[in-house]
């Protein structure tokens, strides 16, 4: 079991974490979901020791990693956010040099790539210059790593950012099958769909701390409790609005001059906050009533949308 | 030393064959261009010399009547002149040298006494009376192997006895022999000077301009160390157990090999095209590993300190240029001003340059060689130990 406690760290006046904790538990895929600048590659980096946290400790079945630098090296995998691998030369002799790392034989190290980059569809374009792979292939090989030498503990960052939905939907597939075989995993998204699908549990992070955490069911339902509506169009000063606003709604989550976001009880309450502006000659552009989904979660969290 | 990762970035550096190629061809285009446009284009200047002629025996006459013959007036002009004449051409330096018989010179030749022509150098020039004087040699030897194979008769004519014709027929008959061999022998000497000139020159140029390009493999091969790309691979290697101090080390060594190779590379043409005659192989070899150690670790330096890829890239082209010029890449240091030249130590080319030129002319190059060792290996040291330090988890 992986467990974070109180990371903080900050980068000159910026304060990139303020305090996290949680924890992973084996053969679980937990997923770190936040905007971007959340602090999740910081939060990641720390775990994969290449960043010390300013304070904070990170144990790893009890024992300190940063106190057990190698032996924690050599039970992780890490792909990171970035592609990490040399372009100029080929994806085979990737896999070879990252095997050679870890000690693996010549022949294990062979056997051991060719499946992986069979079973990551990119054993056809194998012995090709990486420099000419597209970018979804690139992604797939950073993945492949990753797992060259069959870690307990996976670490992701963010690996699907900026690939089609097909392989999107590829590698989901293959890190599923990978933890149904025992396989740890960290996994951090700014994609809300994504971690609602893949991960078991999941920690929600905003600027540098987690805003709420637990399964993924559990958040849905809390989700589920109001509905969160989001409405735009030019309205009136705040103290204004707020009689009308506070006598259908819980709560009000963000309010600017053009959209304001709510939290109401029930579908009835929508309609009649909504009748009511229009009689006060409100002009509204959207409304926008939220699926109760992680994102509206964040919502009523943040007061903020979650983007793509 | 983790083999398999350093032969790995090693096998990457030679991604981009296309270009490597372009800046090895370069320097060895400029040097062939060179060579060729300082090549004797202009026309060969006669050798010119005036006589004064004391004997106007026949010894003398069997010389003179050789330089006047047409073979000869392709590349001799002579005239006969008095002393007061012949010394004032030579002041003013319109002929190297002035051809002196002596008034006894046919008798003692004759008689068998050792016979010499005197020879005037105008001490203004420096080529042409150095041809003069081999060719008076020349003479000397002919008419003393003429006095000893007609012997007998050169006695009898000695005594004031009457020769045969056979024998005047003979004399000249193997006198033409004799200077025919002669007359295509300044030619010989002439090639031979502006081929060394010529030769040198070039190696002059590949060796400067060599070093001032692999500067730019130097720069580039290290200091990608620094770039975004790299850094990204640098958090899995880390991750995968490489030290900073294993990844620092295996990347100054790869690209010392590689600059070394192109070195060796260049070398190679340099040496094919111009076949020096001088050059001790191996100490060549100790000057190029040394100055690829000193290269890539100086910009590794840079990297170092900087630890960004452009900005250490705007910089370099500063330096590369600056070493350049200092160290004598485009202009001999003799060409240089004398405040230039004095900043010369201060070029990290200027010691390898050096030793590279002593070495091609034979020289000793022990003082250069200590400079750049001490230089290289400060400097490959320093860069180990900043990378490293940069690396480090922080
Ligand atoms: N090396 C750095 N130097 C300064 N600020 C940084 C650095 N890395 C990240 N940050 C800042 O820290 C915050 C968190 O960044 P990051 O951990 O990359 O977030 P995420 O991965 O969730 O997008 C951001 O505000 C980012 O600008
Ligand atoms: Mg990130």
């Amino acid at each position: 079991m992986l467990e974070v406690r109180d990371l903080e760290k900050s980068y000159g006046e910026r304060e990139a974490l303020r305090g996290i904790s949680f924890q992973v538990r084996e053969g679980e895929i937990f997923g770190l979901l936040g905007p971007n600048g959340a602090g999740k590659t910081t939060a990641v980096s720390i775990i994969a020791t290449l960043l010390r946290p300013d304070s904070g400790r990170v144990l790893y079945e009890g024992r300190d990693v940063f106190s057990n630098l190698k032996w924690w090296r050599r039970k992780i995998g890490f792909v990171p956010q970035e592609m990490a691998f040399y372009e100029e030369l080929s994806a085979m002799e990737n896999m070879l040099l990252w095997a050679s790392f870890y000690g693996l034989g010549r022949k294990e190290a062979r056997r051991r790539s060719a499946e992986i980059l069979e079973v990551l569809e990119l054993s056809h374009r194998a012995k090709d210059r990486v420099s000419t792979f597209s970018g979804g292939m690139k992604r797939r090989l950073n993945l492949a790593l990753g797992i060259i030498h069959n870690p307990e503990f996976l670490i992701l960052d963010e690996p699907t950012v900026g690939i089609d939905v097909q392989a999107r939907v590829y590698i989901r597939e293959f890190l599923r099958e990978l933890a149904s075989r025992g396989t740890s995993m960290l996994y951090t998204t700014h994609q809300l769909e994504e971690a609602q699908q893949l991960c078991h549990r999941v920690a929600i992070m905003d600027a540098g701390e987690i805003l709420v955490e637990g399964k993924v069911e559990e958040l849905l339902k809390k989700a589920e409790e109001n509905i969160t509506i989001v409405l735009r169009g030019d309205f009136p000063p705040m103290e204004t609005l707020r009689p009308s606003l506070e006598k259908f709604s819980g709560k009000i989550l963000s309010f600017s001059g053009e959209k304001v976001a709510l939290e109401v009880e029930n579908e009835g309450a929508v309609a009649g906050l909504i009748k009511e502006m229009l009689e006060a000659g409100i002009s509204l552009r959207e409304v926008d009533i939220k699926k109760p989904d992680l994102e509206a979660l964040f919502l009523k969290l943040t007061g903020r949308e979650l983007r793509e | 030393m983790r083999w398999a990762f350093l032969r790995s970035i090693f096998k990457r550096k030679w991604a981009k064959p296309s270009i490597i190629f372009f800046f090895l061809l370069t320097p060895i285009l400029l040097s062939l261009l060179l060579w060729a446009v300082f090549s004797p284009g202009r026309k060969f200047q006669p050798l010119k010399m005036a006589v004064i002629n004391e004997d106007q025996g026949i010894a003398s006459r069997i010389v003179l009547s050789f330089l006047s013959s047409p073979k000869a007036k392709k590349w001799i002009e002579i005239t006969e002149a008095d002393r007061e004449q012949a010394f004032k051409r030579l002041r003013e330096n319109k002929i190297s040298a002035i051809m002196v018989f002596p008034r006894n010179f046919t008798e003692n030749y004759v008689q068998g006494k050792t016979t010499t022509i005197k020879l005037i150098k105008n001490p203004a020039q420096r080529i042409y009376p150095e041809v003069a004087a081999t060719l008076m040699l020349g003479f000397e030897k002919i008419l003393n192997f003429l006095r000893a194979y007609y012997d007998e008769e050169f006695s009898a004519l000695s005594r004031g006895e009457v020769v045969s014709g056979e024998f005047l027929k003979g004399t000249l008959q193997k006198t033409e022999e004799l200077f025919r061999s002669i007359a295509s022998f300044p030619f010989k000497i002439r090639e031979e000077r502006e081929e060394k000139k010529r030769l040198s020159r070039a190696i002059f140029f590949l060796s400067g301009l060599g070093y001032f390009f692999m500067l730019f493999f130097s720069n580039a091969s290290i200091t990608s160390m620094v770039g975004t790309r790299e850094r990204q691979v640098q958090k899995r290697l880390f991750v995968s157990g490489i030290s900073p101090f294993q990844y620092s080390l295996a990347y100054h060594l790869s690209s010392i090999a590689f600059v070394f190779l192109l070195e060796l590379a260049l070398a190679a043409a340099g040496w094919l095209l111009f076949r020096p005659q001088n050059g001790n192989p191996l100490t060549l070899l100790v000057i190029f590993l040394l100055f690829s150690v000193g290269s890539v670790s100086f910009f590794g330096v840079m990297a170092g300190i900087i630890g960004d890829e452009k900005k250490v890239n705007n910089l370099s082209s500063f330096f590369i240029f600056l070493f350049a010029i200092l160290g004598g890449s485009f202009l001999p240091l003799s060409a240089l001003p004398q405040t230039l030249r004095k900043l010369s130590f201060l070029s990290l080319i200027h010691p390898f340059n050096q030793a590279t030129l002593r070495v091609m002319m034979g020289k000793e190059a022990s003082g250069f060689l200590l400079h750049g060792f001490i230089l290289s290996a400060a400097l490959f040291f320093l860069s180990l130990y900043l990378n490293e330090r940069n690396l480090r988890l922080k």
